[in-house]
């Protein structure tokens, strides 16, 4: 029983004025022992239903309950604690054990309670929900006494529950896509050829089909044939080397949460015209999704996949990139989630210090054969300036411009090394990959 | 792995102490409990034997009597008649032997001996007795011997004994009493001198009965002298004739008084009187009471009580003992209670890693601190502006003329062009003039000036979609 309940120094100045007492009444007479036998049997008598309590806490029962999985809302978590005991548990410290990168918008991370006899209490408090894979819980517990003399072990009350939060897909970006791409149908080639939406019309060749006779231009005396917009599917994989400088920036603003959000959304984009789709995260040597799938069942596997991104792995990935995943690795990966026949359209988005790092496997997929590498470079010290005031923005972008600079100058100097890439900042991101991709569907 | 072996033998350890502290405690507690309890109970009382008693190792004991008939027959010391009547059974032939009483003998006592008559097929006493007090047993069992009780004028007699059973010689008697009789008991003993009668023997069929007026002839005195044959052989063989083959000796520890340890140490004092104590009874009775509480700890309490008292009435004395027993009293509290700094729970501290969310935050909270080095940042951001957008630089007259001509008006851009190129200059040290800058004041200006220039060409410093793809 003694090993679960300590003493805090406060016990220590009770004790020694308690024997101050008891010494005084000895040897001078004075009426104070029995205070300080009073003071001493009081302390016993607590400590004793400190470990009583501290027994009846580590039995209770703990119920949790975890709701919210989009980005950006709140993630409830909620504890039931239930004391099946007839002892009162008072009083009960508890603190929530939630990962540092997320962060807490309503209800304290920590604070203090009774727990009355076959009674629950709950604690609830609500998270900002980011993209990805995270492990809440369990409630940290420590009990003490409304003096402060005495404090119970450490205690872990319920079990971690796992998260999986998918990203918010922005509304202004696909609006953005839809004028980039010019339709929410079937995709179009920009070219004639196959297909049900009329491009042009042409003057009549011979061999041409009667049925496709302009007639309007027939009847003022021109002989023209219309011309339907041949349909094509793209086939496109969206790849992300998740490192830690993904990870740098304000809370829903980081690379990765901005890549995903841009992912998801071109994804559904791709998705609605009938494309194939797909996500292959490669992090700390550990692959994630990679198959690509046809129209929404794609769709639903980028938005799996990257719900499924565990920034703890990312957190403890090495800066070495060897330790990681090689290039052939990589190629290996690639490969095998891409079909044989088709030419894919492989989207790397990255930050500088990624594609630094990465250097190797991204020459290694531009020289393929089986698919075509676009490279798109994120600016990431941009990243957050929208939280600041236009003044302020200002002093900012003056301050960090040296660093911006050399960001582009970095990314000039791996072109010349010969990565094919594009620096993009945050807001022109998704329209650029759109673009790329029309721009390959158009050549089609 | 190894840590948790470690962690384990730890377990262990903690778990052994825990378990020494218990019992420990228990002990003590035990301990406690049972001294408090003997303590009440008082001292004990184990009398030191005097006189004939079978156990008294003295000189006028009859421990030798004792172990001589031990030797060769089942010996039984009789403290309390009644009691060994009780658990009396199966008696076939008993012999009592009774030497010197030193106390009167009850009614109990003798219905007792008189059941032992009753229980027994055949009885045999021998009595060996100056005092008178064996005659209520002789009297009780039928015998028409007496003993007189009086002592004989003659201190020491020498008396002739012939047994019927073929016993024949001299014993030196001690103070001795002459014998009586009503009946034809047997003339075993007379004094050579006075031819007074000293031992009788009776035969009643089933009884039998050898009386000597004096008892010392069974003391350790006679039985460990060197001249002590006679005396065994007479013994022996009356013990041998009565007896028979076998039977059970009973021999009298009920009548002789027991000293209480003070008094014995009293008679230790003189040398007369401590030949009457049995040394080793009188020694376990010493350590028996020296070693128990009731004897020690209520002086020991006094002392120390008396010892706190007078120590208190010395002021400061009594002060620097109170304050070591404090400490004292404190350290050995403490010492068994395992203490833990009072730390709240550590709550989750929640980072971002945000490459300049230090600046960010400054900025947001303070604002950040404009020099010399950001001016000459913005004017390389204009410069460079209007360069990828007008091909015209910030140093050149002709960015007036652009800025004109890009809806910037006239006065306002040939203001704004002096303004920045005013402090380039005496940012890079080509000029000394003005001679006095704030370049926070100029930086903040500069900033407002450049915005309203940089919107006209299409960019802006404060917007959130910039001017680097333009810059950089």
């Amino acid at each position: 029983m003694s090993g679960i309940v300590a003493s805090t120094g406060r016990v220590s100045a009770i004790i020694l004025v308690a024997s101050a007492l008891i010494a005084l009444d000895v040897f001078w007479a004075v009426d104070s022992g029995a205070l300080g036998l009073t003071l001493i049997g009081f302390l016993a008598a607590l400590r004793v239903y400190n470990a009583v309590a501290q027994t009846s806490l580590s039995a209770c029962r703990v119920y949790v309950d975890v709701k919210g999985s989009v980005e950006g809302k709140p993630l409830t978590v909620e504890y039931n604690v239930c004391n099946n005991s007839w002892i009162p548990i008072a009083l009960v410290e508890v603190s929530l054990v939630y990962p540092s990168y997320l962060k807490l918008v309503r209800g304290s991370p920590g604070g203090l309670t009774v727990i009355p006899p076959r009674e629950c209490v709950k604690y609830r408090a609500e998270l900002l929900a980011r993209v990805g894979k995270h492990k809440i819980g369990p409630l940290k517990a420590v009990l003490r006494d409304l003096f402060g003399f005495f404090r119970g072990l450490e205690l872990t009350l319920g079990d971690p529950v796992e998260v999986k939060v998918k990203p918010r897909e922005d509304e202004s970006l696909r609006r953005v896509l839809l004028e980039i791409s010019r339709s929410v149908g079937l995709s179009r080639a920009r070219r004639p050829g196959e297909g049900s939406e009329f491009y042009a019309t042409r003057d009549y060749k011979p061999g041409d089909e009667v049925r496709r006779v302009y007639w309007k231009a027939l009847a003022k005396g021109r002989m023209a044939v219309k011309e339907f917009e041949r349909e094509s599917t793209l086939h496109t994989l969206f790849l992300i080397l998740a490192d830690k400088s993904m990870l740098y920036g304000p809370q829903l603003s980081t690379p990765l949460e901005h890549i995903a959000r841009i992912t998801v959304t071109i994804a559904r984009h791709l998705a609605s015209k009938g494309d194939y789709v797909g996500l292959l995260v490669v992090s700390n040597g550990k692959t994630l999704g990679g198959r690509l799938e046809r129209g929404w069942k794609g769709y639903r596997r980028v938005a799996d996949a990257l719900s499924n991104i565990d920034y703890d792995s990312i957190i403890g990935s090495t800066e070495n990139p060897e330790s990681g995943i090689s290039p052939e690795q990589l190629v290996g990966k690639l490969l095998a989630s891409t079909p044989s026949r088709e030419k894919v359209n492989v989207i790397l988005i990255n930050t500088v210090e990624g594609t630094e790092k990465y250097s190797r496997q991204f020459k290694k997929l531009q020289s393929l054969k089986a698919c075509t590498l676009h490279s798109f470079i994120i600016i990431p010290h941009l990243y957050g300036i929208e939280k600041l005031k236009a003044f302020e923005r200002a002093v900012y972008r003056i301050k960090t411009y040296e660093d911006t600079r050399k960001a582009y100058d970095k990314v000039r100097e791996l072109r010349r090394e010969g990565i094919k890439a594009v620096p993009v900042t945050p807001w022109d991101a998704a329209a650029k990959i759109i673009s790329k991709l029309e721009t390959v569907r158009g050549l089609a | 792995m190894r840590k948790a072996d470690s962690m384990k033998g730890g377990f262990k350890e903690r778990g052994r102490r825990k378990l020494l502290l218990a019992s420990g405690v228990l002990l003590l507690a035990l301990t406690l409990v049972g001294l408090v309890a003997v303590l009440e109970k008082g001292p004990i009382s184990i009398p030191v034997t005097v006189g004939a008693h079978p156990f008294n190792r003295g000189p006028f004991g009859a421990h030798s009597l004792y172990s001589m008939l031990s030797s060769n027959y089942t010996v039984t010391p009789v403290y309390n008649w009644s009691q060994a009547l009780a658990q009396l059974a199966n008696c076939s032939k008993a012999l009592i032997i009774i030497v010197s009483p030193e106390i009167q003998y009850t009614q109990g006592d003798v219905e007792a001996i008189r059941g032992f008559r009753d229980k027994c097929k055949e009885i045999a006493l021998i009595i060996g007795d100056e005092t008178g007090s064996s005659n209520r047993i002789l009297e009780a069992l039928n015998s028409t011997i007496r003993i007189q009780g009086a002592l004989s004028p003659n201190p020491h007699p020498i008396v002739s004994i012939e047994t019927p059973w073929g016993w024949r010689g001299l014993l030196a008697l001690d103070k001795a009493s002459t014998l009586t009789t009503k009946g034809a008991p047997t003339l075993i003993g007379w004094d050579l001198l006075a031819g007074e009668a000293y031992a009788y023997y009776e035969d009643m069929g089933s009884f039998k009965a050898v009386v000597l007026g004096d008892g010392s002839i069974f003391l350790n005195q006679v039985l460990q002298s060197n001249a002590s044959e006679p005396y065994k052989s007479f013994l022996s063989s009356t013990v041998t004739h009565l007896c028979g083959g076998e039977c059970t000796v009973y021999l009298e520890a009920s009548k002789y008084q027991g000293l209480e340890p003070m008094k014995a140490l009293e008679y230790m004092r003189d040398p007369r009187k401590a030949a009457l104590i049995d040394p080793s009874s009188f020694l376990a009775t010493i350590i028996a009471n020296a070693i128990h509480p009731s004897t020690w700890l209520p002086p020991l309490l006094n002392y120390i009580n008396n010892l706190v008292l007078s120590l208190s009435r010395d002021v400061s004395l009594g002060g620097i003992l109170m304050i070591f027993s404090v400490l004292a009293l404190t350290l050995m509290l403490m010492s068994k209670i395992e203490r833990v700094p009072d730390a709240f729970l550590e709550d989750v501290r929640e980072v971002d890693w945000y490459g300049y969310g230090e600046l960010s935050g400054r900025i947001l909270a303070e604002g950040a601190r404009l020099g010399k080095r950001d001016f000459l940042t913005l004017y390389s951001i204009v410069d460079g502006v209007l360069k990828s957008l007008t091909g015209a630089s910030l140093e050149s007259e002709d960015a007036v003329k652009v800025l004109e001509s890009r809806g910037v008006e006239g006065a306002k851009a040939r203001e704004y062009w002096r303004f920045m190129n005013k402090y380039y200059r005496r940012a890079l040290g080509k000029t000394l003039w003005p001679p006095i800058v704030f370049w926070g004041r100029v930086c903040r200006e500069s900033i407002e000036l450049s915005e309203s220039v940089l919107r006209a060409l299409g960019v802006s410093l404060m917007e959130v979609k910039g001017l680097e793809e333009r810059t950089v």
